[in-house]
């Protein structure tokens, strides 16, 4: 199992969210926008993540009013920083294993 | 992270322009007869059903009615209901409005206060007052008694929020908004025409306090993605240095 192949996925991830995140953000005046939201599945190479379109808010239609698009700027705010702390620490990981590696890898060759 | 940083900063240009627009009807709040805009958004999609982030559209007119408030004009009109007053300006030019504050000029005519004058009604001299009925008819008053010298008529449109705004509540009909129609006021379900009262701005402080402060907010929140998304490439870059 590659440790850096797997966190590296996590960055990738990690990015998906923050790409969900602000595409939600930018379309929270949008009439009839569809919100989209990132999933994460485990597979054997890592986390992979997939977008998904919400279904369209249903409901009666009133005039003079327009439907909210069921955008929530707190929850997408709070996804924007989360995104960015899980792609910081994705990367550290990324770091920390290529540093033991360079560590066995000197190791090897003093002896 | 492009997409990312792309879909916010389009976030931010388009709560801008929302921005611009809502102030635009703040502006005129008091103007009689201004009708406020609403900008209209919406996504960019890329191939694949990817979202790209979002666009304004432009505003559109929203022709709600206004309040009616008394006035003490000597010819203020006000119209309840939907329609259009129909002015012709010094070039001949049909403009339409709702904006009904006239007052009675040296050759007879209606006049509003940018000299466009109402079509078809022209007021003798030797009238004493006049007086308009709800159905348009106006009823004037000469030394030997009371005659109807005419009838206001309104104009409506196939498609009203597709005509042009041209100076603040006057409106130039275009090809999308259609031709006018001649609508005579006064039926059931029709417009009426209300005589010493006119037709306030249908733009509402509150409300539009309440706007910018979501444009605002919203504004805000695609900035944190901008500075998201630059921190996100900062960390990605630092992966060099191990």
């Amino acid at each position: 199992m590659d440790g850096i192949a797997w966190a590296g996925s996590a960055m990738v991830a990690a990015r998906t969210r923050l790409e969900v995140a602000t595409e939600n953000l930018a379309n929270v005046s949008t009439e009839g926008f569809r919100r989209v939201v990132a999933r994460g599945f485990l597979t054997p190479l890592g986390v992979s993540i997939v977008e998904q379109r919400m279904a369209r808010q249903g409901g009666a239609v009133h005039s003079g009013t327009l439907a909210t698009n069921g955008v929530n700027a707190i929850a997408e705010m709070i996804d924007v920083l989360a995104a960015e702390r899980s792609f910081e620490s994705a990367q550290k990981v990324v770091s920390t294993i290529d540093k033991s590696r360079e560590k066995a890898a000197q190791a090897a060759h003093v002896a | 992270m492009d997409r990312a940083l792309f879909a916010a900063a389009s976030g931010m240009a388009a709560q801008q322009q929302n921005l611009d627009t809502i102030a635009d009807n703040l502006a005129n709040a008091g103007v009689v007869g201004y009708k406020g805009s609403a900008q209209r958004f919406a996504e960019l999609v890329a191939p694949g059903e990817r979202g790209l982030g979002t666009v304004a559209l432009g505003a559109h007119v929203l022709f709600a009615q206004g309040k009616l408030a008394r006035s003490p004009g000597p010819f203020d009109l006000a119209i309840d209901g939907p329609g259009f007053f129909t002015l012709v300006d010094e070039h001949g030019r049909h403009l339409y409005t709702r904006d009904g504050q006239f007052a009675r000029s040296a050759d007879g005519t209606l006049r509003n206060a940018r000299d466009a004058r109402l079509e078809g009604i022209r007021i003798p001299s030797d009238a004493l007052s006049a007086t308009v009925m709800p159905d348009g008819k106006v009823r004037v008053t000469f030394a030997n008694g009371t005659r109807t010298i005419g009838q206001i008529r309104l104009a409506e449109f196939p498609a009203p929020d597709r005509l042009r705004a041209v100076d603040g509540a006057l409106f130039e009909a275009t090809r999308e908004s259609g031709k006018p129609r001649e609508i005579v006021p006064g039926s059931d379900n029709g417009p009426k025409l209300r005589f010493g009262m006119l037709e306030e701005s249908n733009v509402t402080i509150i409300e539009a306090m309440m706007q910018i402060l979501a444009a605002q907010r919203a504004y805000e929140a695609n900035a944190k993605g901008v500075q998201a998304a630059d921190e996100m490439l900062r960390i990605a870059n630092n992966l060099q240095r191990g």
